[in-house]
């Protein structure tokens, strides 16, 4: 067998997060470590973090490229009553034993030399450092990035790749926007996502700075606080300036649409006459972050479905504004089911999609 | 700029596993509405499979369905906001409460 075995991962491509969520969780759950591959920035350490809330694990998050191994794997000090060498293991190592944890190995394949490799040897199958035995209860995950994706990867044993249960993840933009609504990411920043899709999410580039799920975070929070005129060269910092070019023509398209006009009733969006889907998406973006952060007086709510029930407004539009709504807006949404007019669009929605089974 | 011409209808793969546990209620078990109201809300017994249950459904949607199955406490709590196969059957097939599957794959 080959002693310096490439990791290839089943499934080229890879599986969205929430295709991997549960099938990464019934994995753990057997007993069997875990390592995940995927592109940086695509929500790896994320989801070792929503596994170890939804497993009642406590996360151990360890980066392992940033490791001396001693940090790893502890250190031995001569006992000079007995005569032998004791270990004294990290403080992460104590907690692993102690109670459930959910072990994240970051950086799993970065760069890591021949003494990371034997100490992760030891967590990954013998869920054990030295006399150290880990809780029953305490389960491991290993992340890392792939070759293609300009990262520095070091290649893995094959006997420790084979310890392993190996999944594959890709960016995807549904579960992205998901995450985004409730995680106060600016609303010009999903509607882009939303109009262009996985190519403006996540693009590999030679340049420092390219998009990602976890740099579009980053040009989220700088857009908080920088001044306007700045805000361009801030983005490209964050997303390379193509995209930040490509943004910026955006939101010029997304400034035309008058939020509040549109849930005071005051003007209408016109979708049959402006009928392109970047148009259709800034406008649902707009009035959905303008209710996210106003009051809203029971008089506009039928404002609300009228919006939205427009027509050239398709059913897709119509599902994503409700969950932008419902991420955003609970309580907003809770109030819209009081009116018949809301009701059934629900009820429009809900037949389409269960007339698959209805047959 | 160029346009975003693909529209689809966005389906998750746990949608998918509910209305499929959900077709198969409809087509094995029985499901029978009390005559009355009980504390304000609709009630449909689910019989005929390995335990019988009960669905309560606020006819004016004021608070979200509930199944006395244990999948509605645990798993379909967590996946799926507690709309277990049986909530989702009894919805689908009276057509007066379907709007309030909405939640259910949002």
């Amino acid at each position: 067998m080959n002693e310096r075995n490439e990791i290839r991962p089943v499934g080229a491509s890879g599986s969205t997060y929430d295709q991997l969520f549960p099938v990464i969780r019934a994995t753990l759950e057997a007993g069997i470590s875990v390592l995940l591959l995927g592109p940086p920035g695509v929500g790896k350490s994320s989801m070792a973090a929503e596994l170890a809330r939804s497993m009642k694990k406590k996360l151990i998050d360890i980066r392992l490229a940033q490791k001396d191994p001693a940090e790893l794997g502890g250190v031995y000090f001569p006992d000079r009553e007995t005569r032998t060498l004791e270990l004294f293991p990290p403080s992460w190592v104590k907690r692993a034993c102690g109670e459930p944890c959910l072990v994240f190995l970051d950086e799993f394949n970065a760069a890591v030399t021949k003494l990371h490799q034997a100490a992760a040897y030891q967590i990954v199958l013998e869920k054990r450092i030295g006399d150290f035995e880990f809780h029953p209860g305490t389960v491991v995950l290993a992340a890392g990035n792939r070759e293609e994706d300009n990262a520095i990867v070091t290649p893995l044993s094959s006997a420790l790749c084979n310890r392993f249960a190996h999944f594959e993840m890709r960016p995807d933009t549904d579960a992205w926007l998901e995450w985004a609504a409730a995680n106060g990411i600016d609303e010009n920043i999903m509607a882009f996502v939303r109009t262009y899709g996985d190519e403006v999410l996540f693009t590999v580039s030679d340049e420092h700075s390219f998009p990602t799920p976890r740099s579009w975070a980053m040009a989220s929070r700088v857009l908080a606080h920088v001044d306007p005129e700045d805000a361009k060269r801030a983005l490209a910092a964050c997303i390379g300036v193509p995209m930040a070019d490509k943004f910026h023509k955006y939101m010029t398209l997304y400034r035309k649409v008058d939020a509040a006009g549109i849930i005071g009733g005051r003007t209408k969006a016109d979708f049959v006459r402006n009928s392109e889907p970047s148009f259709i998406y800034a406008a649902i973006f707009a009035v959905a972050a303008c209710l996210a952060r106003s009051a809203v007086p029971d008089a506009h709510l039928e404002n609300i479905v009228s919006f939205i029930t427009s027509p050239g407004v398709e059913p897709e539009y119509q599902i994503l504004f409700l969950r932008q709504l419902r991420n955003r807006a609970q309580e907003l949404f809770d109030r819209l089911k009081a009116l018949s007019s809301f009701r059934k669009l629900a009820g429009d929605l809900v037949s389409l999609r269960s007339s698959l089974y209805l047959s | 700029m160029e346009e975003n011409k693909t529209i689809r209808f966005n389906i998750k793969a746990r949608d998918d596993r509910f209305f499929r546990a959900a077709e198969s209620v409809l087509k094995k078990y029985k499901i029978t509405r009390r005559p009355a109201l009980e504390e304000g809300f609709v009630v449909f017994d689910v019989t005929g499979g390995t335990s019988d249950y009960v669905v309560r459904i606020h006819p004016e949607w004021r608070e979200n369905p509930r199944c006395t199955c244990p999948d509605a406490e645990n798993r379909a709590k967590e996946n799926a906001r507690g709309y277990c196969k049986h909530i989702i059957a009894v919805l689908l097939k009276n057509t007066e409460f379907r709007c309030q599957l909405l939640e259910a794959f949002l």
